[in-house]
């Protein structure tokens, strides 16, 4: 339960510590400073998250099996099920919209004279998929609260 | 005009190529699917025919990213190999992590083998995406 908990708060407070306070910050710099600022950074986050919500997700799912919210017969069970779906989309969108773009963009920014048009073009998709997560981030607490107060 | 020329309109590095990415991010979308549908039974045993049904449609579907993959001829296949190499390793880690996170639950028998088709289906598709959509905006020289 601990280490669900620790992880969970991990995960959303990075998520939101990145979006709200390094995006906007990155998006001011120039585009040399950004590929300074995420060569050194982007290599480190993409061994942080994927740990950080694995950690969350198999922790969340023994928490789950322990306390028998996984039967059928319990009361929280349809609160589980849709949380698994908002991990589904979360997952989805992150894996299959989001890290290839922050990847393309980190590959981009490494090269001698980086496209500034077609970094802007991949951070576009930022806006959308920030969005869809922080909405699915929010689900997530609804849920998690509503799981813990029962 | 180079890919490399900062001037360069982005729709002139963004060449026109078969949609490689979105059928990679279906099949991952699908086997996502198939896994919660397998969570949610558990520990009791899941509709198995609905999840055979979402796996082999997910490898079609990645299979077919595949071969659509292996046609292209003006592509950065120096980029894609860099990145699919590293992206592969660690989403082979994951892949096993989760494969331990289901054996560990007592999952066994037919279900084990669709849960661990799934996941190898999500250690390719991940990998393919970011290889794909870093490689689709390097320079193919």
């Amino acid at each position: 339960m601990f280490n669900h908990v620790v992880g969970g708060g991990l995960w959303t407070g990075i998520d939101l510590f990145v979006g709200l306070v390094i995006g906007p910050i990155l998006g001011r710099l120039s585009i040399p400073a950004r590929a300074e600022f995420s060569a050194r950074f982007m290599p480190k986050m993409v061994i942080i998250m994927p740990t950080v919500v694995m950690m969350t997700l198999a922790t969340g799912f023994q928490v789950a099996r322990s306390q028998g919210n996984l039967l059928a017969s319990s009361p929280n069970h349809a609160w589980l099920i849709v949380s698994f779906c908002v991990v589904g989309i979360m997952a989805t969108v992150a894996l299959g919209i989001l890290e290839p773009a922050n990847i393309a963009v980190l590959y981009e920014m490494n090269k001698p004279i980086p496209n500034g048009q077609l970094i802007h073009r991949l951070m576009q998709r930022f806006v959308y998929t920030s969005g869809i997560l922080g909405i699915m981030q929010v689900a997530t607490l609804i849920i998690m609260t509503r799981l813990g107060s029962r | 005009m180079s890919a490399h020329d900062a001037t360069a309109p982005a729709h002139e590095v963004d060449r026109p190529l078969p949609p490689i990415g979105y059928l990679a991010t279906a099949s991952l979308g699908l086997v996502v699917v198939g896994g919660i549908l397998l969570a949610s039974y558990a520990p009791r045993v899941a509709p198995l025919g609905f999840a055979t049904g979402l796996l082999i449609a997910a490898a079609i579907l990645l299979l077919t990213a595949g071969a659509l993959l292996g046609r292209l001829k003006e592509f950065a296949w120096g980029a894609f190999a860099t990145v699919f190499k590293w992206a592969l390793l660690a989403y082979v880690i994951t892949a096993g992590m989760i494969e331990f996170a289901f054996v560990h639950d007592h999952t066994r028998g037919s279900s084990l083998v669709i849960v661990t088709f799934m996941l190898v289906i999500f250690a390719l598709s991940v990998p393919t995406i970011i290889a794909f959509t870093t490689a689709r905006y390097a320079d193919p020289r």
